[in-house]
């Protein structure tokens, strides 16, 4: 009941992060946080059934996705910053130069 | 006991993570809210998921940090949450992340109505080596080709402009 609790808590969290935070470091922390939610509700989920190990797999899998999301958010970032040399989420539009 | 208070734990350090507008105070909390986790999932059982939990977020907070610093965001933020107390149309985000939590909430309580007997997990590395090559090696397969395209799509768009202006 805690583990489920805490997982709905910590993607709410990251949800609310993601849309009201204007930097965009601070968006990837609601990311992340969204993220551990995630994974916890797997496992919190699968914790009192026959597939317990499944929920622990996709935990797993959830994790190594995170990461992938967060070095594509940093190499979007990065490219942003190199074009306009200042990162604002609201003007967050176009890649272009 | 260790369950609650790793819960406890993970829960106000991501609350503090979420409104600190000190970054360093939130790559901080979420570090400690990651760690948490990381032993909650060892009191469930889970080993494995366990350290790599410990070692993704530690390494992401450092992430944080480095790139933090090079956006020249790491520092206090005081108009972060300005939207928040200019307008309350934000309100709508608060009720779209408490939704998500009724949603999450409510389907897991439901699933679990018709779940099975209790099993232990099984968290070593070596049984969750065989379950992954038994029944989800084409996840793993696709797992690693998206890591692999993150990897080099991540730097074609990070880098910097050769035939640029400057």
């Amino acid at each position: 009941m805690n583990l489920i609790l805490l997982s709905s808590l910590l993607g709410a969290l990251g949800v609310i992060c993601i849309c009201l935070r204007r930097t965009v470091v601070g968006v990837l922390i609601g990311s992340q946080l969204l993220i551990l939610g995630t994974s916890l509700s797997f496992i919190a989920a699968s914790l009192g059934t026959e597939k317990a190990s499944t929920g622990e797999i996709f935990g797993l899998f959830i994790v190594f996705g995170g990461v992938a999301q967060l070095v594509a958010g940093y190499a979007l970032s990065a490219r942003v910053f190199y074009l306009k040399r200042k990162i604002e989420m609201d003007d967050l539009r176009s890649l272009k130069r | 006991m260790m369950a609650d208070a790793f819960t406890v734990l993970c829960a106000i350090f991501a609350v503090v993570a979420t409104f600190s507008t000190n970054f360093k105070t939130s790559v901080l909390s979420l570090w400690m809210s990651g760690l948490a986790a990381g032993g909650l999932y060892l009191t469930l059982g889970t080993d494995t998921l366990a350290v790599i939990q410990w070692i993704s977020a530690t390494l992401v907070a450092v992430s944080f940090v480095f790139f933090s610093m090079m956006f020249g965001e790491f520092s206090e933020q005081p108009g972060e949450y300005k939207n928040l107390k200019k307008t309350a149309k934000n309100l709508v985000f608060i009720l779209l992340g408490g939704g998500f939590a009724a949603v999450v909430y409510v389907g897991i309580q439901t699933g679990l109505k018709e779940s099975g007997p209790t099993i232990p997990l099984t968290g070593d590395l070596s049984s969750m080596g065989k379950i992954i090559a038994d029944y989800h090696f084409l996840s793993f397969e696709v797992l690693a080709l998206l890591l692999f395209l993150v990897l080099v799509g991540g730097g074609v768009i990070a880098r910097p402009d050769s035939g640029g202006s400057e």
